[in-house]
This record gives C-alpha cells, sequence and structure tokens, in this order.
C-alpha cells in the first residue's frame, strides 16, 4: 500500500521534469533538435549563459577561500563565532536580496556584475563553512599532533595533513556554492543592473507570463543536464572513502 | 590561528549585518526617524497580504507533512534493495533550482489550463518544497534502531501502537526541523506565486514590487522586518524546544 | 654521560581553576620501560602531553636528554609519539605514514626505504605486504604497529604512548604486550607509557609511576610498588587489599579483629594493608584471628574467601582445600608480610 504512495510520489515529482526533457526533443510529434539549435544561436542565451558561469566560478573561488579558513578556525579554536555563519543560512533569500540591494543604493555602489557577486560570496561563505566544519570535525586533533610530534612544523602540518584530509569536503563545498550561485534568482535579479543577466533571469523573463516555449524548453533541458551532473559530481565525492 | 576567521567573519558583517541594519534604519524612515511606515504597513490592504501569504505557507507546509512522512518511513524503515536510489531521487531536486522545478510544474499546468488559479500556486508550492520535508523527517527515522521496534513488538504492542508510541514520538525532532524548512521560505517565496498565480499577492510579491518597481525603500523595509520578526519568534519557540538547530 | 632520558621539576598545569598537575617530579633513565599508571583523570595523559610538547606547563621545567626543553614546540624535540586513537593518515598508505617523519628531514630516498623496512620489520609487519596498503585496510592489532613504525622511525630519544592498548579485544592486548616489551628491548628506546591498566604496567615496566589527582603517590619498581606500597592510594590501585584500621599502643596495633604484632613508630592510629594472597588458613601464622566463611568464590584451584572476624571482612587468596560457606576457620599472617600505612 505505502509502496503505490511512494510511487505516486515519486511519478509526482519527476513526470513534469520528464515532460520538459521530452518535449524539447519534439516539434509536432516528431524528433528534432531544432529547438536546441534556436538555443545555441541565440546570442542573449550566450551571454547569459558566460555570465552565470564566471559569476559562479568567481563566487565559488572566493566563498571557498573565506569560509574554509573560518571552519579551520573554528575547528581549532572552539572560538564560539559559529552563530554568525549560521543566519544568513536560515534567513529567507528574499530578505537578504532586498538588503543588499538598500545597501547598494545608499553606497550609490553601480549595480552591475561585482553587485551581484559580492551578494552571492556572503550566502555562500556561510554554507562553505557549515559543510567544512562538519567535516573536518570528523578528524580528530591527534592527526595533526601526530605530525608536529614527527617534526612537521604548523605549516608544514597544514599542506601535508591537514589540507588534503579536509579536500573531498572542500570540493562538496565548492560544488554546492557553485551551485548556489549558478541557480540563483531573486538575491541576483534584485541585485544586478542593466546589461547583467543570468541564465535563470533569461527563463524567468521568458517565462513570467505563463509562457510555455519550447525553445524554453530546450534550455531548460540544457540547465536541468548541467544540475544532475553536478549532482552526480558532489555525491561521488561525498562517498569516496579515503 | 583564530585569524583565519576573521576575513569571513569581517566579510559577513559588511555584506550580510550591515545591509540588514540599514533595512532596519529604513523601516524606520530613515533618513528621518517615521513610525508611519509600520503603520501603513498595518493597514487591511498589506494585512490581508500577509495573512494570505501564512494561509498559503501553513498549507503548504501541511499538505508537505502529509505527503512526506510516508515516504520518508518508507525510504528509512522499509525499502531495502531501492533505499539509496531513493534517497538519491529525493535529493536530486535540490540540486535543480527552484526556478526551473516551478518551470516543470508549469509546463503540466499550463496545457491542462490550470493556471493563474489558487489551485496552481498551492500544486507549485508543494512540488517544490516536498524534498525539504521529506529529508530531515527521513534523518531522524532512520536514527531509530530496529531493535526498538522489534522490542516493542515483543512486548505485545502492534505495528500501528508501535509507530504511535515509539517511532512517531522520536520522529518529532526531524518533523519540526522539516516544517521550519518548509514554512519560512514559504512564507516568503515570490517565484511560485507571481509565475503561477498571476496576480496572486504574497508577502515575497509584494516585496518584489514595493522594492524593484516602486523603490519604495520605507515601506518594503517595514514589511521585511515585521516578516523577519514573524520568523525569528518561530525561530526562538523552535530553539526553546529542540535546543539546537540541525543542519 | 647523561643518565636520565626525561626530567621533570617541580611541573603543574591547569585548566581554569583545575590542577591537572600538580608539582610533579619524575626522573626517567635511559633505555627504560617506564609506566605512568593512574585512574581516569589522574593528569597521566597530561604529564605526557607535557613531554611531548603538546603543550606547556605553567611552573616548573622539563628536560630531555639533559637539555632543557620546556617551552621547545614538539617538532623540535626528539620525541615520538603513539596515540590513543592510532592517528595514523587517512590518505598516505602504511610506507608513506611510517616515512612521514623522514621526508620532512630530507632523508635521501634510499635512506627512507632502508629504514621504514626495518622498522616494519621491528613491528613484525612485513614489508612487501603492507607497504602499499591503504590504513582502512588494515586491522586494528595491525594499525597499532603501524601506528608504532611510524614512530620508532625518526629515531626519537623517548618514545611515548599514550592507551595504545584500549581499543584492542583481551587477546590482542595480552599478544601486543609482549610485542612491546620485545619492541623495546630491541631498539633500546626510553619507553613512557600511559596506562590506566595495572597488568599493562607491572608486566612491561622497568618502573612505574602511580599518578593519583595530578600528584605522583609513588615511583618504584612493579615488585616495589605492589610489595611495598607507601600510600592507601597505592595499595588499593595496584592489587587487591585488605585494610584494617588500628590504634597503635607500644609494640602492638589494637584493631576491631583484636591485637596485632607490628611495630610502628610515631603515629597514634594506622590502616594495616595485608594482601588477601597474604593471609593464610590455619594457626601456624604470628597473628592469628578466628572467623567465619561469608562467602566463598571458587576460582579454579584457587579459592577467594570473605572471612568475617569480628564484624571485620577479610579477603583471603588461599587454594582450595574443601572449605564450605559458614565454615569457622582460623586466619593469619607474619607481621613483615603486613604494609603499616598512614590513617
Amino acid at each position: 500500500m505505502i509502496r503505490i504512495f511512494v510511487l505516486m510520489v515519486f511519478l509526482f515529482l519527476y513526470a513534469p521534469i520528464a515532460f520538459v526533457i521530452a518535449s524539447s526533443f519534439l516539434d509536432n510529434g516528431s524528433f528534432t533538435l531544432k529547438w536546441f539549435e534556436k538555443v545555441f544561436e541565440d546570442y542573449k542565451v550566450i551571454r547569459a549563459f558566460s555570465n552565470s558561469l564566471i559569476l559562479a566560478i568567481a563566487s565559488t573561488f572566493f566563498s571557498v577561500i573565506l569560509g574554509t579558513a573560518a571552519a579551520y578556525a573554528y575547528i581549532r579554536t572552539k572560538m564560539s563565532f559559529e552563530s554568525l555563519f549560521y543566519t544568513p543560512v536560515v534567513i529567507p533569500e528574499i530578505a537578504e536580496a532586498l538588503s543588499l540591494l538598500l545597501f547598494y543604493n545608499l553606497l550609490s555602489f553601480p549595480l552591475g556584475f561585482y553587485s551581484v557577486l559580492l551578494g552571492h560570496i556572503a550566502f555562500n561563505v556561510a554554507f562553505v563553512f557549515v559543510i567544512v566544519k562538519a567535516r573536518l570535525a570528523g578528524y580528530e586533533r591527534s592527526i595533526e599532533e601526530a605530525s608536529l610530534t614527527l617534526g612537521a612544523n604548523e605549516i608544514q602540518t597544514f599542506l601535508r595533513v591537514t589540507l588534503p584530509m579536509a579536500m573531498p569536503g572542500i570540493i562538496a563545498a565548492s560544488l554546492i556554492a557553485f551551485t548556489l550561485s549558478w541557480d540563483n534568482f531573486i538575491k541576483t535579479v534584485f541585485t544586478t543592473g542593466p546589461g547583467f543577466q543570468t541564465l535563470p533571469m533569461l527563463i524567468w523573463s521568458q517565462a513570467v507570463r505563463g509562457v510555455v516555449s519550447p525553445s524554453l524548453n530546450a534550455l531548460a533541458t540544457l540547465m536541468l543536464l548541467i544540475s544532475i551532473t553536478l549532482a552526480y559530481l558532489y555525491i561521488r565525492v561525498s562517498t569516496k572513502r579515503e | 590561528m583564530r585569524y583565519f576567521a576573521y576575513p569571513a567573519i569581517v566579510y559577513l558583517i559588511i555584506f550580510f549585518y550591515l545591509p540588514f541594519f540599514i533595512v532596519v534604519l529604513y523601516s524606520f524612515g530613515f533618513p528621518n526617524f517615521d513610525l508611519k511606515y509600520y503603520f501603513d504597513v498595518m493597514k487591511p490592504i498589506y494585512f490581508k497580504v500577509l495573512l494570505d501569504s501564512v494561509i498559503l505557507a501553513s498549507i503548504t507546509t501541511v499538505l508537505c507533512f502529509l505527503i512526506a512522512y510516508p515516504v520518508a518511513y518508507y525510504i528509512a524503515l522499509r525499502a531495502k534493495r531501492w533505499k539509496n536510489f531513493l534517497l538519491v531521487l529525493i535529493i536530486l531536486p535540490f540540486w535543480i533550482s527552484l526556478l526551473l522545478r516551478t518551470y516543470a510544474i508549469m509546463s503540466i499546468l499550463s496545457p491542462l489550463g490550470l493556471m493563474f488559479t489558487f489551485a496552481a500556486v498551492v500544486i507549485g508550492m508543494v512540488y517544490d518544497y516536498l524534498p525539504f520535508m521529506v529529508l530531515p523527517i527521513y534523518a531522524s527515522l532512520e536514527k531509530i534502531k530496529r531493535a526498538q521496534i522489534e522490542a516493542s513488538f515483543t512486548l505485545g504492542a502492534s505495528p500501528w501502537r508501535t509507530f504511535i508510541k515509539i517511532t512517531f514520538p522520536q520522529s518529532m525532532p526531524g518533523v519540526v526541523a522539516g516544517v521550519i524548512l518548509v514554512f519560512i521560505p514559504a512564507l516568503g517565496e515570490f517565484v511560485v506565486p507571481s509565475m503561477l498565480g498571476g496576480t496572486y499577492t504574497t508577502i515575497g510579491t509584494i516585496t518584489w514590487d514595493l522594492f524593484l518597481r516602486y523603490h519604495d525603500w520605507w515601506r518594503g523595509s517595514a514589511i521585511s522586518i515585521i516578516y523577519m520578526t514573524i520568523i525569528f519568534a518561530a525561530l526562538a519557540v523552535y530553539m526553546k524546544k529542540a535546543g539546537r538547530i540541525e543542519i | 654521560m647523561v643518565e636520565f632520558a626525561v626530567e621533570l621539576e617541580g611541573v603543574s598545569k591547569r585548566y581554569g581553576n583545575f590542577d591537572a598537575v600538580r608539582n610533579v617530579n619524575l626522573s626517567i633513565r635511559k633505555g627504560e620501560f617506564f609506566s605512568l599508571l593512574g585512574p581516569s583523570g589522574s593528569g597521566k595523559t597530561t604529564i605526557l602531553r607535557l613531554i611531548a610538547g603538546l603543550i606547556f606547563p605553567d611552573e616548573g621545567r622539563i628536560k630531555l636528554t639533559g637539555k632543557d626543553c620546556t617551552f621547545v614546540p614538539p617538532y623540535k624535540r626528539n620525541i615520538g609519539m603513539v596515540f590513543q586513537d592510532l592517528a595514523l593518515f587517512p590518505h598516505l598508505n602504511v610506507f608513506e605514514n611510517v616515512a612521514y617523519g623522514l621526508r620532512i628531514r630530507k632523508l635521501p630516498e634510499s635512506e627512507i626505504r632502508k629504514r621504514v623496512y626495518e622498522c616494519l620489520e621491528i613491528v613484525n609487519l612485513d614489508p612487501e605486504t603492507f607497504a602499499k596498503r591503504r590504513i582502512n585496510q588494515l586491522s586494528g592489532g595491525q594499525q597499532q604497529r603501524v601506528a608504532i613504525a611510524r614512530a620508532l622511525a625518526i629515531e626519537p630519544a623517548v618514545l611515548l604512548l599514550d592507551e595504545p592498548l584500549g581499543s584492542l579485544d583481551l587477546k590482542l592486548r595480552q599478544h601486543m604486550m609482549a610485542e612491546l616489551k620485545r619492541i623495546q628491548k630491541n631498539v633500546k628506546t626510553t619507553f613512557v607509557y600511559v596506562t590506566h591498566d595495572q597488568t599493562e604496567a607491572l608486566v612491561m615496566s622497568d618502573r612505574l609511576a602511580v599518578i593519583n589527582r595530578g600528584r605522583v603517590e609513588q615511583v618504584g619498581s612493579p615488585i616495589e610498588v605492589y610489595e611495598r606500597p607507601r600510600t592507601r592510594f597505592v595499595a588499593e590501585f595496584i592489587g587487591e587489599m585488605n585494610f584494617i584500621e588500628a590504634d597503635v599502643c607500644e609494640d602492638r596495633l589494637i584493631s576491631d579483629i583484636g591485637e596485632i604484632r607490628a611495630k610502628v613508630e610515631g603515629f597514634k592510629k594506622v590502616v594495616l594493608g595485608i594482601r588477601p594472597e597474604k593471609v593464610k588458613i590455619g594457626s601456624k601464622a604470628e597473628n592469628v584471628f578466628r572467623g567465619k566463611i561469608e562467602e566463598m568464590l571458587y576460582l579454579g584451584g584457587l579459592v577467594k574467601l570473605n572471612v568475617n572476624v569480628n564484624g571485620v571482612r577479610i579477603k583471603c587468596l588461599t587454594s582450595y582445600n574443601g572449605f564450605k560457606e559458614g565454615e569457622e576457620v582460623e586466619i593469619g599472617w607474619n607481621s613483615e608480610e603486613a604494609i603499616i600505612l598512614e590513617a
């Protein structure tokens, strides 16, 4: 009994997605790739894609460095500042988004790529901190102490022991930070300026009035593909045993 | 070693906490001081929006709970061979942006002609938020050792009774976490009501309008502060009862 | 010639209000197997970590092979350490774990290989089989040995071991105790071994220090510490002991069980300690008392008897000789077999 229910729920969850993917390959019933062609030919899509990519890479890069360092400091010194990092994770996105907008507005900070990037990093730093902290917590201090007793100083210990052991956690956090930036809509749209558009914004602008179009389906399919790839990488990294 | 954390902390103070402080300032009428925006926002038109948002979020939460609990239960305690696979299927939506998922459900609702109704919004909300409810419940059910259930059987309790007395109570932390993970973001949800509901107004859509269309920083801030006060109140209640937030 | 590998002079360590280690003085000889024995929380691990340089004392000095090392960081001290949870590097294989300290010291590759293979052989792990294995592919006992090999590879003057056998099952523990003793004799390194298990300490040590609440209660060879404990704590912590309170009266002690012959000077009240295996059944001893066997535990060959003498329970360990519960017996001991302790 419960099995049927569960089956229905999963159908409910995945039927729409399957439908979108399927429709992007169909034109009046016959198989076609022309919607994908249209997507790749659309200059706006190409530009939004590269914008999203650069934004995600940059935000991941900075947030991982800041967040990992903070997580390491927390694990080693047990200073109780971690609640500072929890708040951004709990606060609803729209509240963060509007606060950044007001902030930029007050400072007359130009809205565009950088205003979006700075906002993304703030949010991602908190996530990276939480994830890396959880991973690092599993490792006992004694491993670093062992390195010290074997003749390695603090820096050598960090490079030869701590960093390699934290690497899976750092990679996992990077994938999550990348996805959060890549998929982000609300924060981006609140803090962006004219001329800077990301893929989610593009999809939104075309779908907002309830418009479902085949080329939009194709774009959605491509993005789904990217998301699934990232998820797959994450699962590979987080279940890897040293 | 502790200074490793300083860059991140400073960054958060500048780009997260400071902006919030500015929101508070604006809600009180910055650069002047005025409480009128709060009073404005308590007026019936705005209040209705608040109420509608709470109703929508509540319905979403309840429906998510009713649907998610059996699924979480099945994966944690019943599915043997499929467990990992089903887990992956539950986690996967987290990696697909809310926007895409909403678009997907829209592509089904649209040909069915169900767009722009309250039902559409609810369906969209449940569709988007369901995984958030399943995972925490799954996590807390997972922790229950099978031996407890077996012990309960040997002591004479029927499966249903065992569920009520043993399993369900121990899943409460997960349920509460799931409720929080759904209700709070659902309150401020913008994408679903605006894409599927057309003119349906929530805290999310009104914040959007006030900020991005009317540039009304003051009323927008006031509404946001009220919204966040509700959230913190709910969280405070949760913290008192549960102790810590599990992420 | 430097005689002592490790010296602690007046060492104290505080954590907030808590005195973990109080005014500890220890001299550990070169080449000896020295144990720090005590209950949990007694400060023995703190002492070990002070010797390692992982923490620094609030008072006192620490010398390693004669040189003052009180505030020297661990990587500049010539020590090796085996941690309670082993702390092997999960991202390196066995060879690289053992080679770690040697790589830091930038030894030539051929030297490293030689040392690593030597050390693996010392701990009885065949290098060819184990060198390339990953840590999580090893059993508990094998991981133990790798941890020891890794610490020995750098040829430390002192090897510190923090309760390394705690997580092993009984048989393995017994086996490893013999192994550790063998290894220590082989490499002749000074071993400082922390444990709460008296069997480990008594079996393996040349000398041991009994630690209680941050203080050294007694230092001596296993025989000394067992046969001639100097404080009540040591007498009670190691082995089993009967304690009889008594008042001193000239050349005798007056106690609840009767008069006892013993020579005591300088105290009015004392506690007499007598080990159960020294309590004999029969009337042939210097001090004899009558009592009733309240409880008998047959251990196979030996029996443990709880004898009630005037309300005082005396434990007796002796060979089984047809005893029955409820039986009346005579028990006794000679005065030189008893230990007089402060009341």
